[in-house]
């Protein structure tokens, strides 16, 4: 598809690469710049839907101080730059909108420091959580963030990212203890520290995770960690209704009970798994479980306990393993719903979609999105994090009938209306990249001047990641 | 700094009585850090949330004061006369800081409370009405008239409504003043314990019957009861609005009017028993009457003390009711004793559903219910709302001036409970 | 705007009762819990509304005068007292509690909402709001948010930041917003978590939505007693390292103990010289284990003594020690000066090392008790002299070494009072000039003019420490 990508973009504003930056770049970085089109491609969108939007060339610095003669030579020229980690994004966060420096930190993937006894890590931002987790095996310890894609801490960081054991282990925003940041101008801050607690200055860190790398280049995280838990289980089990299943949900947490993971897959996207991963579950609303304890008898107990509730909801089967392969193999499924989904409809590409509502209202807001899409002729899938109230929708649609793609905008953006009109936001967790700028200014009013006018202060020059996430 | 604001003259100018005063530097000052933890305990504070009606803003003006960066004004005198001197802050300080006296080293300075007016008939009852037992007598006489010939009704609709909210405080002046049937009074059985007893000035203005109930249940406890004819008011309302040397002079004759070797002063007060404890204090300044002050008051103790301690001798019918109890705060903060009422409640079978906040001030304390009404009315309607969330029949608090504010409370705000002192419960229980 | 004028138009705002002006009424907001500095106000305002803030807000700026909000002035960094005068507005009169929503478990109350009474007022619930500063009883939700405030039970439950998920926020301008909402991650730029910690100088909160956690079914506390501090400190160390993550885990010292026992009666041993106090929360079946499993190790590293409090009544009696402790120090000298520092945890020995022995060089007895879970110490110097005399610098050397020695070991100056007025010139000691830099362009967004609780935060060449008194009060007063 080469020859589909424009070499000058088609948004308004784009400027003219100055070959003066190029010679620059590549006298600093040498064969590590690169102009072709196939690089460029790949740079061009991440994974989402979204039209792809290629830079004029990618860097890929080795450390932060080549980090800072980057920015600071996009700096003096006046050109845009995007930071690039592993392209897992889903709203268009890495298309170079107005073209630019991509800079790809994937070859900053050393592990700086590991603290068994703090239980904390210092990475470059390139370290992708697989690996972290590879490294620390044996010694007990585990980064809980767990997107699904092998991302980036550093993207991970940027854009907040949360996962499947949010519900317990919480997102980024509670695992990022500071952050080595390159701002556009050059400059080099550090944020945070690794202290557990501190009340000194500015919760800088909290700026700039979930910034979408539009206020600077994070190029080193310390991030915390967690034990292993002693014992674990997991469980399935599908419901007559959504309600029940979320009722359940809802349910268990009030009663505190320290699930670490639950997911939510509507009919659809059972159907779809059963296909693709040859589970043999029931095709029903069904809930995926995962349950952490000190010892045998007290993850034993959390699911004895959460089968009372079910089955206090209308549940139907339930099935529960400790054997570590049955587990995996019942989260490998979890994790390639994507893929699933998109088998469903060879040839179809899969728009996904990510709203979060307050707990209470999530049976409602499902019910009501799921009528609505009851009239549409698409293969519509629903899964979720909904432990924090937060589910995904996964459109699919053919590529080559624009009357699909216009007919899912439409749907969603009615879902993530409705969610706020609910008290909801706009994304769960894959962040506002340029897809749910629109949503964002709905949901936030005044706070939004508040944000414009720190991405005008730290960037004046709109060089950061620009028409992402803050319409300046 | 780029303020454009000048400076203007106050509205309130200094009080011409304390011009030229100033707080005393005294020791127990220094023991407050300002940490605020008091503030959520004191209900003048939860009120107003002001931190001048708070314990550490008021500790903080007086000391101010003391250190020369603060005049005195009506506007202070008013901050520190809005404390109901409950000491709620005393309990909740974590450093120990000595509120009370604080408080009261600063009233002396600062004389009695309120306007021109208020301060002369104040001081006037304090220290030609309070000291002198016959012309206690004498008011209580015309109160009884005062509230019996109608004419308090007729004033009630004649007056200004501040005062008529005043005069529907004045409590119902007993029947008959207290007056002992001796001054030695022999056990009943065999003898345990010989104690002197304190009258005091309310309970013998209004509470006789409770006098004689506490007397009748130590002597069933094998008490011989001694019951000085020279004693009089402790001087706990001279202490607390400003009348110090008048408080002294009281204090002084009840140690001369009480023999030296009785093992234990009880009282039914808990006003008076919180003073009488702090008469080392009181004297302290005084050579001749500093360690028999000091004898004096380490031998003080509220009657429910007393007898816990002493244990009651007969099994009392147990009564089948529900009773909540009310902390009178200087039974509860003033001297710490919280325990053994309830022990005592618990010995006479009743069954305690404790009210949120039970040692909350219900806004008596001593006058300051006549002085601020506004307060006090707050709080006492806090105070009944606990009361009836409870269920409670009946509501149990061993000191006059709480019992004269919840009676008033009962009635202004319909809440039907009974409103009894614990010696009284006891007697009718037979203890 | 001449003084007269602006007090007519506060009182049109607020009402007559609610604007202070008699030198009496400002006298008592010169101070919050920081004992050595002291600043009257012109005008203290005590708002009942949002919509009142914002428009004291507005005439404050009108008549160039800062505004520094104060909660319950219990902050032990001086982060409320007005250095420059101007208005303190007093956050206390709004103390309502605005939504329950039990099956979203949050709440939105208002700041002058009293910590330990959200907490009361959510007992009935099943529910409590975790983080439980030692100021709890008196501290408010709103100066809970601005210091970014901790507490023993923070280990498991994370501080404020973990557990406020939006507020409205009246910014310098007069202008209302909301930032975050009732959901955890809002997107777009994280406001809401650099409003928290950021000590009144981004603008005025007015409503707080807070995130309610589930009271757990089984409760169990633990006190080991040690007869060695080093040893303790690497009990700590023992327990997080067997991967249990108690719900507190508090060290008090030797020291500690003999003050406490002197005003509470705890019952401390007189001759031990650290005590574990350890909280375990959970299902019934898993919480029992866990704490056998804490005793464990805990006898295996030495403890003398180990005592299990199982009913609520024995459990209070354990905290109450530990709660009252910063009081109790009262008692050692006319003075205390409690400070707050952290390190990772690992570091704990040998940060006591230092602090044991900064004690020993400079002559000054400290005692200590901390929240030794997170690494957050709490090293209180006692003397008998007070901050006038010539003697205190030796508490200033003693305080600085302390900090130094942390910032070594990889922690911070401050763990949970923040930086206020105490400790800004330190804050080049954690941080580089590009740093503070990035910090003050922020602030410039927030607040262009810095009229909120300006020379806060950031230094300015005057401490308080060490200055003598009539320094700091000759600030001139256009």
């Amino acid at each position: 598809m080469a020859d589909q990508i424009p070499t000058t973009g088609t948004s308004p504003g784009r400027f003219r690469l100055d070959d003066l930056l190029i010679a620059e770049l590549r006298a600093l970085l040498g064969d590590r710049l690169s102009t072709s089109a196939a690089v460029r491609e790949h740079h061009s969108r991440g994974e989402t839907y979204l039209p792809p939007y290629p830079p004029d060339a990618v860097v890929f610095p080795e450390s932060t101080d080549e980090v800072r003669e980057i920015v600071r030579a996009c700096s003096r020229h006046r050109t845009p730059m995007v930071p690039f980690g592993a392209g897992t994004s889903l709203e268009g966060h890495v298309a170079a909108l107005q073209g630019g420096i991509s800079i790809d930190l994937s070859r900053m993937s050393r592990i700086l420091r590991v603290s068994p006894e703090d239980m904390d890590v210092t990475v470059e931002a390139g370290v992708t959580h697989r690996q972290l987790n590879k490294h620390l095996r044996g010694t007990g310890l585990f980064f809980s963030v767990d997107p699904g894609a092998d991302a980036t801490i550093g993207g991970m960081a940027a854009t907040r990212a949360s996962g499947t054991t949010a519900v317990r282990y919480g997102t980024m925003r509670e695992s990022v203890l500071g952050l080595t940041v390159v701002l556009a101008d050059g400059r080099l801050i550090r944020t945070g520290g690794r202290a557990r607690k501190s009340a000194s200055g500015y919760d800088l860190t909290r700026l700039f995770v979930g910034s979408e790398g539009t206020l600077g280049v994070i190029t080193e995280a310390t991030v915390r960690l967690h034990g292993l838990p002693e014992a674990v289980s997991a469980a399935t089990c599908s419901f007559a209704t959504v309600e029940g299943a979320v009722n359940t949900v809802i349910t268990t947490i009030q009663l505190g009970i320290p699930v670490a993971r639950i997911e939510l897959l509507d009919d659809v996207q059972m159907d779809a798994v059963n296909r693709y991963s040859n589970l043999g579950c029931p095709v029903a609303p069904t809930l995926f479980l995962e349950f952490h304890g000190a010892s045998e008898r007290s993850v034993a107990e959390q699911v004895e306990m959460v089968k009372e509730i079910a089955a206090g909801n209308g549940v139907g089967d339930f099935r529960w393993a400790t054997d570590p392969e049955e587990r995996a193999r019942l989260w490998k499924a979890r994790h390639d719903s994507y893929f699933a989904t998109l088998a469903l409809r060879p040839g179809a590409v899969a728009i996904t979609t990510d709203v979060c509502v307050p707990i209470a209202r999530l049976a409602e807001c499902i019910a009501e999105t799921k009528k609505d899409n009851a009239a549409s002729s698409l293969t519509i899938a629903l899964i979720g994090h909904v432990g924090d109230g937060n589910f995904h929708l996964i459109y699919l649609v053919d590529p080559n009938t624009p009357a699909e793609m216009e007919e899912a905008e439409r749907l969603n953006e009615r879902m993530v209306m409705r969610a706020l009109a609910m008290g909801g936001t706009c994304t769960g967790e894959h962040g506002v990249g340029y897809g749910k700028m629109k949503f964002l200014e709905a949901e936030h009013g005044e706070a939004l001047n508040v944000m414009r006018q720190i991405k005008q202060a730290l960037d004046p020059h709109n060089l950061m990641n620009p028409g992402k996430m803050v319409r300046v | 700094m780029t303020g454009a604001v000048a400076p203007a003259a106050h509205a309130a100018g200094p009080a011409a009585h304390l011009a030229g005063r100033a707080m005393p530097a005294i020791p127990e000052l220094e023991a407050c850090i300002h940490c605020g933890l008091c503030l959520n305990h004191c209900p003048t504070y939860r009120v107003t949330h002001l931190e001048a009606e708070s314990p550490r803003g008021r500790i903080y003006l007086v000391n101010a004061s003391a250190q020369g960066r603060l005049d005195l004004t009506a506007s202070v005198a008013d901050h520190l006369y809005l404390c109901l001197m409950c000491r709620a802050c005393e309990t909740a300080c974590p450093s120990g800081v000595q509120y009370g006296r604080i408080a009261e080293a600063a009233r002396e300075v600062l004389g009695p409370p309120g306007p021109p007016v208020t301060r002369t008939l104040v001081r006037l009852a304090l220290r030609h009405v309070m000291p002198y037992p016959w012309r206690l007598r004498v008011v209580a006489r015309l109160m009884r008239v005062f509230q019996r010939s109608g004419l308090a009704a007729l004033a009630a609709r004649v007056l200004p409504e501040r005062l008529r909210a005043r005069i529907a405080l004045m409590p119902q002046a007993g029947a008959r003043f207290y007056t002992p049937e001796a001054e030695v009074l022999p056990a009943i059985g065999e003898r345990r314990a010989r104690v002197a007893f304190l009258s005091g000035c309310a309970m013998s203005m209004f509470f006789a019957d409770i006098n004689e109930a506490t007397v009748r249940v130590l002597r069933r406890n094998g008490c011989e009861v001694v019951i000085p004819r020279g004693q009089a008011c402790c001087g706990a309302l001279n202490v607390h609005n400003g009348e110090a040397e008048s408080a002294r002079a009281m204090a002084r004759r009840d140690i001369d009017a009480f023999p030296d070797d009785v093992d234990t002063i009880v009282t039914n007060a808990a006003g008076c028993g919180a003073a009488m404890k702090e008469y080392g204090h009181l004297l302290k300044d005084d050579p001749a009457y500093r360690q028999r002050a000091e004898h004096f008051a380490a031998r003080v103790r509220d009657a429910s003390e007393f007898l816990k301690g002493l244990g009651l001798r007969t099994r009392p019918q147990p009564m089948s009711q529900t009773v909540t109890y009310q902390d009178p705060c200087h039974l509860a903060h003033g001297q710490r004793v919280r325990a053994e009422p309830r022990a005592l409640l618990g010995a006479v079978g009743v069954r305690l559903a404790e009210m949120a906040g039970s040692d909350r001030c219900c806004g008596s304390a001593g006058i300051y219910n006549v002085l601020q009404p506004e307060m006090a009315e707050t709080l006492l309607r806090e105070k009944m709302e606990a009361i009836r969330a409870t269920g409670a029949a009946t509501v149990v608090a061993p000191n006059p001036g709480c019992m004269i504010q919840l009676k008033y409370g009962a009635q202004r705000f319909g809440v039907p409970v009974r409103v009894m002192h614990l010696m009284d419960l006891l007697d009718e229980a037979g203890a | 705007m001449d003084r007269a004028a602006l007090i007519r138009r506060l009182q049109a705002i607020v009402g007559e009762p609610y604007v202070l002006h008699r030198p009496d009424d400002l006298t008592v907001y010169e101070q919050d819990a920081l004992m050595v500095a002291r600043h009257k106000p012109d005008l203290v305002v005590l708002p009942d509304t949002t919509q009142q803030v914002s428009d004291v807000v507005k005439a404050a700026r009108e008549a160039g005068l800062p505004i520094v909000a104060r909660g319950a002035g219990t902050g032990l960094a001086g982060g409320a007292i007005p250095e420059r005068g101007g208005v303190v507005l007093a956050m206390t009169r709004m103390t309502r509690l605005l939504d329950l929503d039990l099956a979203s478990r949050i709440a939105v109350v208002e700041p002058g909402m009293v910590n330990a009474e959200l907490t009361a007022m959510l007992a009935a619930h099943g529910l409590f709001y975790a983080p439980d500063p030692g100021s709890q009883v008196a501290s408010t939700i709103g100066g809970n948010v601005a210091n970014n405030s901790g507490g023993p039970h923070c280990l498991a439950y994370g501080v404020t930041g973990n557990n406020v998920v939006g507020l409205e926020v009246v910014l310098a301008d007069g202008t209302v917003t909301w930032l975050g909402g009732r959901a955890m991650d809002a997107p777009g730029y994280d406001l809401t978590g650099i409003m928290v910690g950021s000590e009144g100088t981004f603008g005025i909160v007015t409503k707080v939505v807070v995130r309610l956690l589930a009271r757990r079914e089984a409760v169990r506390t633990l006190l080991a007693i040690y007869d060695r501090m080093d040893v303790a400190c690497e009990a700590v160390s023992a327990v997080i390292g067997a991967g249990i993550v108690p719900e507190a885990l508090e060290i008090l010292d030797g020291i500690t103990m003999r003050a406490v026992n002197q005003t509470l009666h705890a019952g401390f041993p007189e001759d031990a010289e650290a005590a574990l106090l350890i909280e375990v929360e959970g299902l019934s079946e898993s919480v029992p284990v866990l704490i056998e499993r804490i005793e464990v190790i805990c006898r295996a590293q030495g403890a003398r003594r180990i005592q299990t409090a199982a009913t609520a009544e024995e459990r209070l009696n354990l905290w109450k020690g530990r709660k009252q402790a910063y009081g109790a120090l009262g008692k050692l000298g006319r003075r205390t000066m409690m400070l707050d520092v952290c390190v990772p945890r690992s570091r704990l020995p040998e940060i006591m090392r230092r602090v044991l022995e900064a004690g020993r060089r400079w002559n000054v007895g400290v005692a200590n008790f901390f929240h030794a879970g997170d690494g957050n110490l709490h090293p209180t110097p006692f003397f008998d002299f007070d901050d006038t005399s010539p003697e205190y610098a030796r508490v200033i050397g003693l305080t600085e070494d302390i900090m130094r020695a942390c910032v070594e070991l990889g922690g911070t100056i401050t763990g949970e009072h923040g930086i206020g007025l105490e400790k800004r010139e330190y804050l080049g000691w954690m941080f580089n000039d590009a740093d503070i830099a990035a910090m003050k362009q922020v602030k410039q967004v927030f607040d262009p003019a810095d009229a909120l609780n300006p020379d806060k935060v950031f230094p300015t060449g005057r401490s308080v420490h060490g200055a003598p008194r009539g320094k700091a009060l000759a600030v001139p007063r256009a």
